[in-house]
Formats: C-alpha cells, sequence, structure tokens
C-alpha cells in the first residue's frame, strides 16, 4: 500500500500527486502542515531525516525526493505509461526532470517566498516562531527558514533565482515548438515535474512566465492543468489554502559548479 | 543540457572524459563493467580541452564527459549511467527491485547536489587551481571568458584567482564529513550503497570517495568508519577499476594505486 505524506497541492507535493492520481491505483494520505513545522517533528523526521516533503512508504520503505519518486512511480506502473522505456526515451526524462529541478526549485522557493511567505510568517508569533525555526536540526533547512522569516532576499539572490527561470522557460520554449510534450512527443513524468514547479512560478515570476514570454509554456501548461488527474488534485479538498500562499522555502541555490 | 537523439545500437561509443575520477569516472566505470567496447578520448580539463570549439561543437555545455553512441549525445553523467545499463549488453548496474532503484538514485542526488560539489570545491582548491594558475593570465581570461554555463564559469573563476572564501571551504568540509558519516550508516544496512548488488550508486559513489583514506586519513580509516574501509576494498578488487585507472595521465591513478594499497584491497 502506497502511502503520500504532503503539504498542499503545489511545488514537490504537487508532483507526486499528479503522478499518483494518473496512476489512479489508490493510496492513502497523511496532511503533513509545513506551516506548523511538523515535517520536523520528531516522528517525520524519523521517516525523512532531511525533513522534506513529500515522502511515500510503499509497504513500510520510506522514500523521498519527488522526482525520484516519480520515476519511481512510473516504473512500478508501466501501464499507466507515465515516461518512455527505451533507453533514450528515459535519459531524456531524467535530464528534464533534473534541470528543472537544479534550476527551479531553488529559484521558486526564493521567489515565492519573498513575495508570499514573508508576510505571511510576518503575521505569526515571532517569539514562537524564532523558537520554531532554531529548534530545526537540519543546518540547511534551518537557514532556509531563517532567511525567510528574515525576509532577507537581496537583489543578487532574486537576480541569480530569475536568472534561471529565464533559462528554463527559454528552453521549454524551444523544445515545445519541436513537440506537444518535452520528450518524445508524449506527456510524461518531465512534464509533470516541470508544471508543478511552473505552476508556481505563474504567481512568483509573472513577468517571466506569461503568455507574452512564454506563449508555448503557457499553452502547455493549461494543457497539463486540463487533465482530468491534474484538475482533481487541484481542486481537492486537500487545498486549505490560496494558490499565492503556498510556498515554502526550497532547497539552496548551487554552492559549487 | 543537451538532449539525445535517436539511438543506434550498432556504434562504437565515443567517451569524452578526463581523469577516472568524480564525473569523467562514472560513465568509464560503468562501460568497463558491461563490457563494452568504447573509443577513450582524453579531454584534458587542465588544458581546457572541453572549452575548445570543436569540443563546443559536440557538447555546447562545455561539460565533461561526453558520450556519442550513433546519433545521441549525453551529457549527464549520472543519467549516462543508466543509458549505459539500458542501452548495452553486459551485467546489470541497476537493480530488479523498485525500491531499490529509488535507493540507487537517491544516493545519486545526494552525491551529486550535495556531497561532490562540497568535495569538489576543496579539490579544486588544492589541485586544479594551483595545477592550472600559472599560465599565461591572458589565456586564463580568454578561457574564462568562453565557459557557457554560468555556473562553470564562477568555479573556474575562484579556482585561477583563488578566491574561496574561508567560510565556504569550511562549510564544504563540514559537508564531506557528514557525507563519510551518511555512507557509513548507508552501508551499515546494506552491504553496497543500493541494497543486495553493485550498482551505479557504487560506481558514482567510488569516484567521489576513492581518494578518502588519503585525503583524509583522520577521518575514514579502519577505526573509525570500517564499514567504508570495507566496502572501498570490495570495490577497488573489481578488475573495471583497475581498468579504470589506467586511463588517468595524472598522479590521481597513481594515487589510487597508493590507497588500495594503503587499505589493503584489490589484486597485488
Amino acid at each position: 500500500m502506497l502511502e503520500l505524506y504532503h503539504w498542499e497541492p503545489a511545488g514537490h507535493s504537487l508532483r507526486v500527486l499528479i503522478c499518483l492520481h494518473e496512476i489512479g491505483d489508490g493510496y492513502r494520505t497523511h496532511y503533513v502542515d509545513a506551516l506548523k513545522f511538523e515535517q520536523f517533528s520528531a516522528d517525520f523526521l524519523k521517516l525523512n531525516p532531511s525533513g522534506q516533503l513529500p515522502l511515500l512508504t510503499s509497504d513500510g520503505v520510506a522514500m523521498a525526493e519527488s522526482v525520484l519518486l516519480n520515476e519511481y512511480l512510473a516504473e512500478s506502473y508501466p501501464d499507466a505509461q507515465l515516461a518512455p522505456t527505451d533507453p533514450v526515451g528515459w535519459y531524456n526524462v531524467q535530464v528534464w526532470s533534473k534541470f528543472i529541478d537544479y534550476n527551479l526549485a531553488s529559484s521558486l522557493g526564493t521567489l515565492g517566498c519573498r513575495k508570499f511567505l514573508v508576510p505571511v510568517l510576518e503575521a505569526f508569533d515571532q517569539a514562537e516562531l524564532k523558537r520554531k525555526i532554531a529548534s530545526i536540526p537540519v543546518p540547511e533547512r534551518r537557514a532556509a527558514w531563517e532567511r525567510a522569516a528574515a525576509g532577507d532576499y537581496d537583489a543578487e539572490l532574486v537576480a541569480n533565482a530569475e536568472r534561471k527561470v529565464k533559462l528554463v522557460v527559454e528552453r521549454m520554449e524551444a523544445a515545445l515548438a519541436e513537440g506537444e510534450w518535452l520528450v518524445g512527443g508524449k506527456y510524461s513524468i518531465a512534464d509533470i515535474d516541470a508544471f508543478a514547479l511552473i505552476n508556481g512560478l505563474e504567481a512568483a515570476a509573472p513577468h517571466i512566465v506569461n503568455d507574452r514570454n512564454a506563449p508555448r509554456v503557457i499553452d502547455w501548461a493549461s494543457r497539463i492543468a486540463a487533465r482530468p488527474a491534474v484538475r482533481e488534485v487541484l481542486s481537492s479538498p486537500g487545498l486549505k489554502r490560496r494558490k499565492d500562499t503556498v510556498f515554502l522555502p526550497g532547497p539552496e541555490h548551487s554552492r559549487w559548479g | 543540457m543537451l538532449l539525445a537523439r535517436r539511438n543506434s545500437r550498432r556504434a562504437k561509443p565515443e567517451l569524452y572524459h578526463w581523469e577516472p575520477n568524480a564525473n569523467s569516472g562514472k560513465p568509464i566505470i560503468a562501460l568497463l563493467e558491461k563490457g563494452v567496447a568504447f573509443e577513450s578520448r582524453y579531454t584534458d580539463m587542465l588544458e581546457f580541452d572541453h572549452h575548445k570549439p570543436v569540443y563546443l561543437a559536440i557538447n555546447p555545455d562545455g561539460t565533461i564527459p561526453t558520450l556519442v553512441h550513433g546519433d545521441s549525445v549525453l551529457t549527464e553523467s549520472t543519467e549516462m549511467g543508466e543509458y549505459i545499463d539500458a542501452a548495452f549488453e553486459g551485467p546489470a548496474l541497476r537493480p530488479e527491485s523498485p525500491e531499490e532503484r529509488w535507493r540507487m538514485r537517491w544516493w545519486g542526488k545526494y552525491l551529486d547536489g550535495y556531497f561532490g560539489p562540497s568535495l569538489s570545491m576543496i579539490g579544486w582548491s588544492i589541485f586544479v587551481g594551483p595545477a592550472v594558475r600559472n599560465k599565461d593570465p591572458e589565456v586564463l581570461k580568454r578561457n574564462i571568458e568562453r565557459i557557457p554555463l554560468k555556473e562553470r564559469r564562477d568555479a573556474w573563476t575562484k579556482a585561477i584567482y583563488n578566491t574561496f572564501g574561508e567560510a565556504e571551504l569550511a562549510e564544504s568540509k563540514r559537508r564531506v564529513q557528514q557525507g563519510i558519516a551518511v555512507f557509513e550508516a548507508g552501508l551499515g544496512q546494506n552491504p553496497w550503497f543500493a541494497g543486495n548488488s553493485y550498482s551505479l550508486a557504487d560506481i558514482n559513489a567510488f569516484c567521489m570517495t576513492y581518494a578518502l583514506p588519503l585525503m583524509q586519513p583522520e577521518f575514514v580509516n579502519a577505526e573509525r568508519t570500517p564499514k567504508l574501509i570495507d566496502w572501498l576494498r570490495r570495490v577497488y578488487a573489481r578488475p573495471a577499476i583497475e581498468e579504470a585507472f589506467k586511463l588517468g595521465r595524472t598522479p590521481m591513478a597513481a594515487r589510487a594505486l597508493e590507497v588500495r594499497q594503503m587499505i589493503g584491497g584489490g589484486h597485488a
């Protein structure tokens, strides 16, 4: 039995929720409230020591990292045809997902949190927030939350995030000029992985991700959003917050190389 | 990021690589483990071969390694391993079980995204930087200017002008030490990184850890990290590893043989 620990249907949690709904084989869900810091509770850290969502368990085996979870699901449910099985197609799916993750996960964190999470955290009881953040046991996660609580997103950080979003949008526009989907003319986990982050960037970076700068990306995103599985996820009762308040500090920007 | 095109299984693959180390080491070892005949195209990173127009015509990102197979050009070393395993005959380098495959990829991500960059920053500060810094300043400047990826340009700039910050090097050292503890814990649960069989995760991990007993003897040794040393000994004993180090041209390969002797692994 698959069980998914997730937050709102946004970002990394959204990726795996879409994939599970596309497969449609049933799964149990556990809502972990990231704004209550439940992902850093002792119980959750036992499942995932990095304190990150989402997390999938299959018969007791706990697995993390959304891109890898979708690869796991695509391979475990070949009938759902969510990834090509030939070596070149599989390589291209993996490379797209990695490129998207490397450039967009950190950038979505920076741009989304700066705009939407900072004001949300400002309304918190500051002493309690400080105490909660100080007790996050993973240094990289603690640093990311400290930055969000302080609203510490300087111009250089923002410019670097915007540069990476533009790079991805440019490459996606080029790919979508050649075919309807990112890999091999078929909808795949590469599209799902990219969609979940692009969906957030439409709100977090509307000056870059819009139908003037990125017409093919917007069209592609609307085709994905119209899929029954995706509509179901985005309108699920689990959605407790508005679309524009669902940003969490993402992974750090690359330190080297 | 470059996508592969069509596949032609008949063609003999060509691998553009530097030393059998880090990213270049991964496809070298994978091909040798599978018993695939390939053309080795040694690409001298210290001479900036990978930023020259002839190389950029093959891989516009200017990264090493590059695998050319038929009409396909592959430039991501970790994913290249999966391609090599799927496209060629020979012993499987990926586990059958989906959970073990997930674990194999989890290690790949941890190594590529967390441990590797930290180790690399230290390695570049003590080896790559000093190895190129004495060249003609004009040549160095020109070489930096033609590096396509911003992240790589920044890394080379730091290495050449030695502008590493103390804090970032200290943070990298902390992460390397944490990685060593994570490896030791992982190998306490399974004989190999992904689980019960040798896989691409072991190849990736080996490419980044093979010299640690020599580089960090106070942290990686038989008393402190017995599982990691035992695993290194088992990987060093594989014929493909011995073959891989023959493709090296710098003292790095000799260093590997020194480590092997030090930990008492491999063939005599």
